[in-house]
């Protein structure tokens, strides 16, 4: 029985958000001509010069995650402070105006911290191979196949973490203090099944939060004072009650 | 009090007959480690588990068994709290010895979640190893409960903890003995608790397959084990401070602003000490860390500084009497400094950072274990002995004194030199990486023979008067 | 400090404590009625001034954010099981992967900012970093369901071995991984 609990134990499905980001740690991105909505031509180093940058990439005409991944990005990271949040179409049909109107819809065209732009075919090949960003036109369905990643890019333009997909928004918080330039010192694992967690991950502020566990370390000081305190009553109760000789 | 002194004896001689084994146990993993013996690691193993915890469990019931007999010059003791600890420390150690030695249970005596759960042990193992906790556990929880109902009997809380001195009052007076003893058994309370909840959650584990936080497991494991060492410490200074001036033939200590807020802080910041423990778990909160850090200079320097300056003190210029109680006392004080110092120095968590589990750690623990506190419980039962046969053992005093505390100090050197040339604890051979460790291991195991040497000879003494204490009283 | 520095000022702090209780034991035999205390007070000042100025020096020493200014050069994944670490430039998720990375020896620069993200699949082990000289430089601890970072510049070239520093069953003492710095 010992044998099969240990192995069902620890063996916790480490579905860890930074999928292959090793390979691509501390991967320099080529510096690609962008057009932004508000019709400026400018390089991607324009963009992460001054502050460090989440990268997303979107097709205004995607009929699968692109929206709710989009949605998931506004939910998460409405008013970016200290980094910025760049979104990329990566889709040569696109036209500027396509990409102004997916910004205008999720209600992000003048969010402060936001800025939405788009590729161009030429810059858009080595900047999607470099993030290893996969992209493949179906065309039975007239559309494409891509990935859902965040990147975190800093100042030089180097990737510094790599996210796929929908994650704890923990995860996600904890990507964005690292893209503020903080250190995270130690991040736990997701996992479902722990009885009580000892401090977690605040999804709101993406800092440490003392959990269930902890308050479990509180008892045992209190019980010692609370029992003192009950012999001490029980004790000057009896010497109420007892008669005197 | 006849039936008091013969649970007494009884403690005594179940201490001082177990207290040899464990020291062999000892010698045999320092003797394996030095490529003299070769023992299969399991084995090792089994007797580093045995070695820990008979260690910590006869010395933490003889320091406590020390406290309840001086503990009747003040109130009134009932004796049955200390047999039922008795008893279930019989039944707890004779579970402990199956589950390691029948079931091969080696865990250390931490057992570290989630380790029991792949460890190569017998499945019914765990569960006597874990059983046996419990027994240890409610005994000796009954057994202190019984003695802070005695004390609180006559001196109401506020008093038995000296509030009043703190602010300056000298009337009346609350003794050194009763204030340590009750700052101690206070303290103890928390390691209880969090001894049933890491319980609790470990049968929650083995029987509903729950899983616990690691982190959780391993604060509750240090909260418990951290602070009954610690405490078991404050009994043998309790002692001391009953004991010590009237074998000097000086006037009873008394209690001052500063020795009481020495023993308050104590009984607070003990508490939270055991973080260093955690200083390279990362993943603990810094504010911790740092807390950790504090706590374990402020718990132990006050009660230290009051202590040695006290005890110094009363032998300065005195005339004093040697013989083996005040030695012991004596001697005992000054291995606790230096091993306090050895300890604080590793509670730098810049230094922990090179030094965490390597031989430094055993080296200080020993320091004030072996030539600290049990030298603090050996001075309590030389002087019991005298009390009852009326022998204080002079023809033993040169040789016991000479062989255990060259032999400790040679034993816990070793320790210490291997632990800065980063020698890992708690492996059964040195990898090559760290070669020295094997010479050292041999130089230490040959020095703990000499302190085997000087616990036979006592043992011999000590068991042969209290064993007639037993059957007079018995008669 | 380094380990030697450690063991110089415990040794020195012991002689000198030795030495006192020496000298005391030694004035026992000469009673002469005297009282220590007025000394009480000013040794009291003494040791609150000395812990006070020994933790204002250690305590901002702390190692948990070393290099947190800067960036590393490389990030190494490390996964404990019993009884092997698996180092890896890739995240270790699956039990093949773990496999995967056990044979590799890693080769690590030079005065550069190293990352170590350092995790367990099973027990507690330790992490910890011996330098070519068999010292430990730096070391953390392997926890399940956690992952601890350790970022570590190493100044000296060579083998260094990392060795589990936490007892984690049988084979504990056996449990290393060795890479080299150039």
């Amino acid at each position: 029985m010992l044998a099969r609990l240990g192995g069902c134990l620890i063996v916790a499905p480490l579905l860890w958000a930074q999928l292959n980001e090793g390979h691509y740690y501390l991967r320099s991105v080529p510096d690609v001509p962008v057009t932004l909505i508000t019709g400026e031509q400018r390089s991607l180093r324009h963009l992460f010069q001054s502050q460090a940058v989440l990268l997303t990439l979107f097709s205004s005409r995607c009929q699968g995650l692109c929206s709710p991944y989009l949605l998931y990005l506004k939910r998460e990271l409405a008013s970016p402070r200290e980094f910025a949040v760049v979104a990329l179409s990566f889709d040569p049909r696109d036209r500027l105006a396509d990409v102004a109107a997916t910004a205008h819809r999720f209600g992000l065209a003048e969010a402060s911290g936001w800025t939405w732009g788009l590729l161009h075919p030429t810059g858009a090949a080595s900047l999607l191979s470099t993030l290893g960003y996969t992209v493949r036109y179906d065309s039975s369905r007239g559309d494409y196949d891509h990935s859902i990643v965040l990147f975190v890019l800093d100042r030089h333009g180097n990737i510094l973490r790599r996210m796929e997909g929908f994650q704890d928004p923990a995860l996600l918080k904890d990507l964005v203090r690292e893209a503020r330039g903080e250190f995270v010192l130690s991040y736990p694992l997701p996992s479902t099944d722990v009885a009580l967690r000892c401090f977690e991950l605040d999804k709101e502020t993406g800092s440490w939060r003392l959990s269930t566990g902890m308050v479990l370390l509180l008892v045992p000081p209190i019980a010692s004072f609370a029992l003192a305190g009950l012999i001490q009553l029980t004790l000057s109760l009896c010497r109420t009650r007892s008669p005197q000789p | 009090m006849k039936a008091l002194d013969r649970i007494t004896a009884a403690w005594i001689i179940t201490v001082t007959l177990v207290f040899p084994i464990a020291i062999l146990l000892g010698i045999l993993m320092r003797l394996n480690q030095a490529n003299v013996l070769e023992l299969s690691p399991l084995t090792f193993y089994s007797f580093m588990t045995a070695h820990g915890l008979l260690m910590v469990g006869i010395w933490f019931v003889m320091s406590m068994a020390g406290v309840s007999y001086l503990l009747q010059r003040y109130v009134e003791v009932r004796v049955w709290p200390i047999t039922f600890g008795y008893v279930l420390t019989l039944v707890g150690v004779v579970l402990l010895l199956a589950a390691i030695f029948g079931g091969g249970f080696h865990t250390g005596w931490y057992f570290l979640y989630p380790l029991p759960f792949y460890a190569r042990t017998e499945e019914w193992a765990t569960m006597a190893f874990l059983l046996s906790l419990g027994s240890l556990g409610v005994g000796w929880f009954v057994w202190s409960l019984g003695l802070l109902v005695a004390i609180l009997r006559k001196y109401p809380l506020t008093r038995a903890l000296a509030w009043h001195h703190l602010v300056g009052k000298s009337e009346p007076e609350t003794p050194p003995f009763i204030l340590i003893s009750t700052t101690t058994l206070l303290g103890l309370v928390p390691a209880f608790v969090a001894a049933v909840i890491l319980l609790g959650l470990f049968f929650m584990e083995y029987l509903g397959g729950v899983k616990q936080d690691a982190l959780l497991m391993k604060n509750l494991t240090f909260y418990f084990g951290h602070t009954l060492v610690n405490e078991m410490l404050y009994f043998g200074i309790a002692a001391l401070y009953e004991l010590f001036p009237a074998l000097a033939g000086k006037p009873p200590y008394r209690t001052k602003p500063f020795v009481a807020l020495a023993w308050n802080l104590v009984l607070v910041v003990v508490w939270t000490a055991y973080f260093h423990h955690l200083y390279m778990d990362f993943v603990q909160p810094t504010v911790l860390q740092y807390v950790g850090q504090l706590a374990s200079w402020i718990a132990p320097i006050p009660a230290i500084a009051v202590t040695t300056f006290s005890v110094l003190g009363t032998v300065y210029r005195s005339g004093m009497k040697w013989w083996l109680a005040p030695t012991f006392f004596f001697t005992g004080v000054m291995f606790w400094i230096i091993g306090g110092l050895g300890a604080i120095l590793d509670a730098i968590v810049a230094n922990n950072f090179v030094l965490h589990n390597t031989l430094w750690v055993p080296a200080h623990f020993h320091t004030y274990n072996l030539l600290g506190n049990v030298l603090f419980s050996l001075g309590f039962i030389t002087w019991f002995v005298r009390e009852q046969s009326g022998d204080d053992g002079s023809r033993l005093y040169r040789p016991v004194a000479t062989l255990y505390l060259l032999g400790g100090a040679g034993f816990v050197a070793a320790f210490y030199i291997a632990g800065s040339l980063s020698v890992m604890r708690r492996v059964d051979k040195y990898p090559e990486l760290v070669a020295s460790g094997g010479v050292l291991a041999l130089v230490g195991a040959l020095f703990a023979v000499l302190v085997l040497a000087a616990v036979a000879i006592y043992t011999v003494h000590v068991v042969r008067r209290c064993w007639r204490v037993l059957v007079a009283a018995s008669s | 400090m380094p380990q030697s520095t450690i063991l110089l000022l415990f040794s020195l702090g012991a002689l000198v404590i030795a030495g006192v209780f020496w000298w005391v034991w030694r004035s026992s035999y000469q009673p002469v009625s005297v009282s220590v205390e007025p000394l009480r007070r000013w040794i009291f000042v003494a040791i609150l001034l000395f812990v006070g100025a020994f933790t204002a020096l250690t305590l901002w020493r702390m190692p948990y954010f070393l290099y947190a200014e800067e960036l590393p050069e490389r990030v190494i994944h490390v996964v404990s099981r019993q009884f092997a670490f698996a180092l890896s430039e890739r995240p270790i998720e699956t039990d093949a992967e773990y496999a995967a990375a056990l044979g590799q020896t890693l080769e690590l620069p030079l005065g550069k900012v190293v990352e170590f993200r350092v995790t367990s699949f099973d027990v507690n082990h330790g992490f910890a970093l011996y330098s070519p000289d068999g010292r430990i430089i730096a070391q953390v601890q392997a926890m399940p369901g956690y992952i601890n970072r350790l970022r570590w510049r190493f100044d000296q070239p060579g083998e260094y071995v990392a060795q589990c520093l936490e007892y984690c069953g049988a084979a504990h003492a056996n449990m290393q991984a060795r890479f080299v710095v150039r």
